[in-house]
């Protein structure tokens, strides 16, 4: 049990699993392992060591919000069914395995649902994007590609990618997206700002919202919406449910993970003087301030 | 049926190879002492975290399923530590990852350590070999799968080295143990591997080599990592090769000078990931540094790979755990780390620095680029440079701790004391039992403490506690590379200092020094080879040879020792002057040798150069003698041909104003005369 879970740990801090999916795949997947395998009495203690090994999940990597929102819908899931369960028999006391089966049901049918809910938000495109529209959009979210490749269906429209240095995910995206018919138009970070004034709605992905409706986004998205806010375009947030966190952002620098430098200026080229005298920073990630985003689009 | 199922059994072992490493945990030099008296280098804090831990780690992400820790001095230290890690291998933990400890004493070097291993055919397949202080978040992976393609078609492919390319003032370059590599591109191989030190002029290449490999690369800009990834017949090579010791000064070279073993060494080249090797106190501080800056990720504090650590970041690249107490005026400005319990006074600033859990830092501190290990206390107004204050130093107050000093455990300064720069200083003395010479850093011939508690005042100040430590090596070394050995002996001295900074004028003052000590060398050279010429004409003096012969032998010697005619005269003249004593010795001495001279001074130029030579070999105190018979000389060189007179004039005319130039003053008169007599005499026919 602590191998599994001890074992997530270790691929977390290594962020050999990173990215909202993943997590919340892999955190489904270790607590049902632990309501399969592990010794419980009742649904307290069950909901009590799953929180328990929520917070190693979390503590392995602060930044992955995913692993909290999918352990507290675990914690919820135990109680509905131990509520249901209490509701059918209409006696307080039940089967021990029975409680188990269900949640483990639960968990399944959640784990279906996140897998699902690309699928569900893309379903949800041609309400948004109308013909010969121009977008935009950065970095390389599978919800956003789906999303416009959805629409790409039925409308015609032109989408404008940010390139996202020093990950340059950017230019996945573009060349995904022109792999189906879109017109993509491939642009520079810092041509962001010069080209919003052509730009009807930018559709972003994110990494999570926060509890006030702050984005944790891949870095430059916090240039994108600011600068849709001066040309009052609208900003159309992207996100599945289980990247809602209850987190409060006290700290807004918390979020930001400084990479490794290396993206930036190699290694290899640097002299020891520039080292000495250049802090070279690579966050992960942006925070975006919630009165930039116009919109969110879930899976529900 | 038994058959089948033991064919079975053994498909099933080909296909799940475990994937093993070795990591020698010794570093068999002793460039932390004294730190590495009381613990070894792999378990020395590097950002708080045991280097090992480093070690462990990557090869632990990089899906390294079995790990051996070959150790030798301090094994009890580095067992205990495994046992107690996260990495000990208890069923039920973290471990998907299993590290055996295995001791022996006898060790020396890498060899021995290789030869142990294959001793015990503990390694089935091919294997990764590092040290227990590499440092790396390099993709591991990817160059075990070029590894084992290259091996599937070419059995003699029997190791890769991991190289980063880096340019030539990058700090993580250990300096002083850069190699030159000669690779060819297309294949990835390694064709020919030299240190660069001693240092040489000149690199063969045998014309052969270009027969087979149609493009060669000489590289100097490669850092090398030390990360070796092996097969199973490394290991048997160095049993079969019992003098190798140095996995690339012996054994690369080895297998790549040797034409009949046909084995071939590979590389791979790093671009964008990192890798490095404490080989050093200026490498401790460099990746130290790496560390902070995140160059290292996702090994950083705040990853808190390390159990039970809470490091968070914020920005400029401060690592703070939780329960740290700074005052509401210190200052911590940018690349610090600071451990739990830690308290910081008032108006204290620290700066590129790393400061272990439990210290206590006084008021009005300024540290700066210097590595304060767990539970040190520093007093008030104290300043430390770029130096290693190793566990439980004390520094009373007012105390300075100029650069690159190491202060090892439980030593104690103070108070109002200058420690000098570059002191070493230990709580255990350095005793001089010249009959011990053990090479290890981590020689463990400590157990006669010496119960004395007379400290040197001198060193510690007047309440202190510790002696200096010097390095006994010296006088035990009797390795033939003493150049080299010297050559590294200085680097280390100066390790901590090493680090490029150009604002700092000292550290201009720490590359001079390098560049003196080149020049020295090629001064030491150079001596030699005059040596040699002097030692050459005076046999010749001795079984009296003929101008000829010594001219030959001594023009072979100047092709040798890529020498110039001018250093022929230079040792020439004196030798030939020597044989003079008066007057009369000097006309047969001239007639006899004088021819030697005439031929290595053909034209007016060197006969110039040779006049100089003569007047400054008079000049030289001791040879009054000679300086009374210069015009004598000048006569008899005239004389015999060996200096014509347009050689005596010009000569003359550059001469500095002297008493040589006065003393010619008359000769040369009687010599224009003469000259115009002679001219006189043509204008008159």
């Amino acid at each position: 049990m602590n191998t599994v879970v001890q074992n997530l740990v270790d691929r977390l801090r290594r962020r050999q699993v990173a990215g909202s999916f993943r997590v919340a795949l892999e955190t489904a997947k270790v607590h049902a392992i632990i309501v399969r395998g592990s010794r419980w009495t009742d649904a307290a203690d069950l909901a009590a060591s799953i929180a328990v090994k929520g917070a190693l999940l979390q503590a392995a990597q602060p930044v992955e919000l995913a692993a909290t929102n999918i352990t507290n819908r675990v914690i919820g899931l135990i109680r509905e069914e131990e509520r249901n369960l209490i509701a059918d028999s209409g006696a307080a006391s039940f089967n021990r395995d029975d409680l188990k089966n269900n949640v483990i049901d639960a968990i399944k049918e959640m784990t279906d649902e996140i897998e699902n809910s690309v699928a569900n938000i893309s379903s949800q495109a041609l309400e948004h994007i109308h013909s010969n529209e121009i977008i935009m959009t950065l970095g390389m979210d599978a919800a956003v590609e789906r999303f416009l490749k959805e629409a790409a269906k039925l409308r015609k429209f032109q989408v404008i990618v940010a390139e996202t240095a020093p990950s340059y995910s950017g230019q996945q995206m573009a060349l995904s997206l022109s792999q189906s018919n879109i017109d993509v138009t491939l642009i520079s970070d810092a041509s962001i700002f010069a080209v919003m004034s052509r730009v009807n709605k930018v559709i972003l992905g994110t990494h999570a919202v926060l509890a006030n409706g702050g984005l944790v986004a891949p870095t430059g998205s916090n240039i994108i919406a600011a600068a849709a806010k001066h040309y009052a375009t609208p900003v159309v947030v992207l996100t599945e449910l289980y990247k809602l966190s209850q987190e409060y952002p006290f700290d807004v620098d918390a979020f930001g993970v400084p990479m490794s430098p290396d993206a930036i200026v190699g290694f290899a080229e640097i002299d020891a003087d520039v080292v000495e005298g250049i802090d070279v920073v690579n966050p992960a990630y942006d925070f975006v301030v919630p009165d930039l985003v116009t919109l969110f689009i879930t899976n529900m | 049926m038994p058959p089948k199922d033991k064919d079975k059994d053994k498909e099933k072992v080909q296909v799940d190879e475990v994937l093993a490493a070795v990591i020698v945990a010794d570093s068999f030099n002793r460039r932390f002492m004294p730190l590495t008296l009381d613990r070894p280098r792999c378990l020395l804090p590097l950002a708080n975290v045991p280097i090992i831990e480093y070690t462990l780690e990557f090869l632990a992400a990089a899906g390294v399923q079995e790990v051996y820790v070959v150790c030798c001095a301090h094994s009890d230290l580095i067992k205990s530590y495994l046992k107690n890690s996260r990495w000990a291998a208890k069923p039920n933990t973290s471990s998907q990852i299993k590290v055996v400890p295995i001791v022996s004493q006898q060790l020396k070097s890498t060899g021995d350590a290789l030869r142990d291993l294959d001793a015990q055919q503990l390694l089935k397949s091919d294997f990764i070999l590092v040290s227990g202080d590499i440092v790396a978040n390099m993709d591991l992976p990817r160059a075990l799968e070029e590894h084992r393609t290259r091996r599937n078609t070419d059995k003699n492919a029997i190791m890769t080295m991991v190289v980063k390319a880096a340019t030539p003032k990058q700090r993580s370059r250990a300096k002083g143990e850069e190699g030159i590599y000669v690779l060819d591109p297309a294949s990835n191989e390694c064709v020919q591997y030299r240190s660069l030190f001693p240092r040489k002029s000149k690199l063969k290449l045998d014309l052969d080599l270009f027969k087979s490999h149609p493009e060669l690369q000489v590289r100097n800009d490669l850092i090398d990592c030390q990360i070796d990834i092996c097969s199973v017949d490394v290991p048997a090579l160095f049993t079969e090769n019992f003098d190798y010791q140095d996995i690339r000064k012996h054994f690369v070279r080895g297998i790549l000078e040797s034409d009949i073993l046909g084995k071939q060494i590979h590389y791979h080249i790093l671009t964008d990931t990192y890798a490095a090797r404490v080989r050093s106190t200026q490498m401790y501080d460099s990746i130290s540094k790496d560390v902070m800056a995140r160059w290292t990720y996702p090994m950083v504090p705040d990853t808190n790979i390390y159990a039970a650590s809470t490091y968070s970041i914020r920005s400029p690249q401060i690592y703070t755990e939780a329960g740290v107490i700074l005052a509401y005026t210190a200052v911590l400005q940018r690349n610090v780390v600071v451990g739990d319990k830690t308290e910081v006074g008032e108006n204290s600033r620290i700066v590129d620095s790393v400061i272990g859990r439990g210290c206590k830092i006084g008021k009005n501190v300024r540290i700066s680029g210097s590595y304060i290990w767990d539970g040190a206390i520093i007093g008030d107004d104290c300043i430390v440079e770029r130096s290693i204050l190793a566990d439980n130093v004390v520094l009373l107050n007012g105390v300075v701790v100029e650069k690159g000093s190491i202060l090892s455990f439980g030593v104690r300064v103070g108070p109002k004391f200058t420690v000098k720069e570059f002191t070493r200083l230990s709580a255990k003395k350095a005793h001089d039992n010249s009959g011990e010479s053990s090479n290890d850093e981590d020689g463990m011939d400590n157990e006669a403490e010496d119960d004395d508690p007379t400290y040197d005042q001198a060193v510690v100040g007047v309440e202190g506690k510790g002696y200096s430590w010097e390095d006994r090596l010296s006088a035990d070394d009797e390795d033939d590379e003493d150049d080299q050995v010297n050559h590294l002996r200085l680097l280390d001295v100066c390790a901590m200092a090493r680090d490029v900074n150009l604002h700092d004028i000292i550290d201009e003052n720490a590359d001079e020094d390098s560049e003196s000590e080149d020049d020295l060398s090629e001064i030491d050279q150079l001596e030699r080879s005059h040596r040699e010429l002097i030692s050459t004409i005076e046999r010749a003096f001795e079984e009296n040879h003929t101008i000829d012969n010594l001219a030959l032998e001594l023009n072979t010697l100047k092709f040798a020792d890529n020498l110039e005619f001018h250093d022929i005269r230079l040792t020439a003249l004196p030798s030939v002057l020597s044989l003079v004593t008066d007057g009369k010795t000097l006309s047969t001495v001239v007639k006899r040798w004088g021819a030697l001279l005439q031929r290595f001074a053909q034209d007016a130029e060197d006969q110039v150069d040779l006049l100089r030579i003569l007047v400054e070999h008079c000049e030289r105190p001791g040879n009054e003698e000679h300086a009374k018979l210069f015009v004598k000389v000048l006569m008899a060189f005239y004389e015999a041909d060996i200096c014509t007179e347009d050689g005596i004039f010009a000569w003359f005319k550059k001469q500095d104003v002297g008493r040589m130039k006065d003393a010619a003053q008359p000769f040369i008169k009687w010599l224009e005369e003469a000259e115009e007599e002679s001219d006189d005499d043509e204008d008159s026919n």
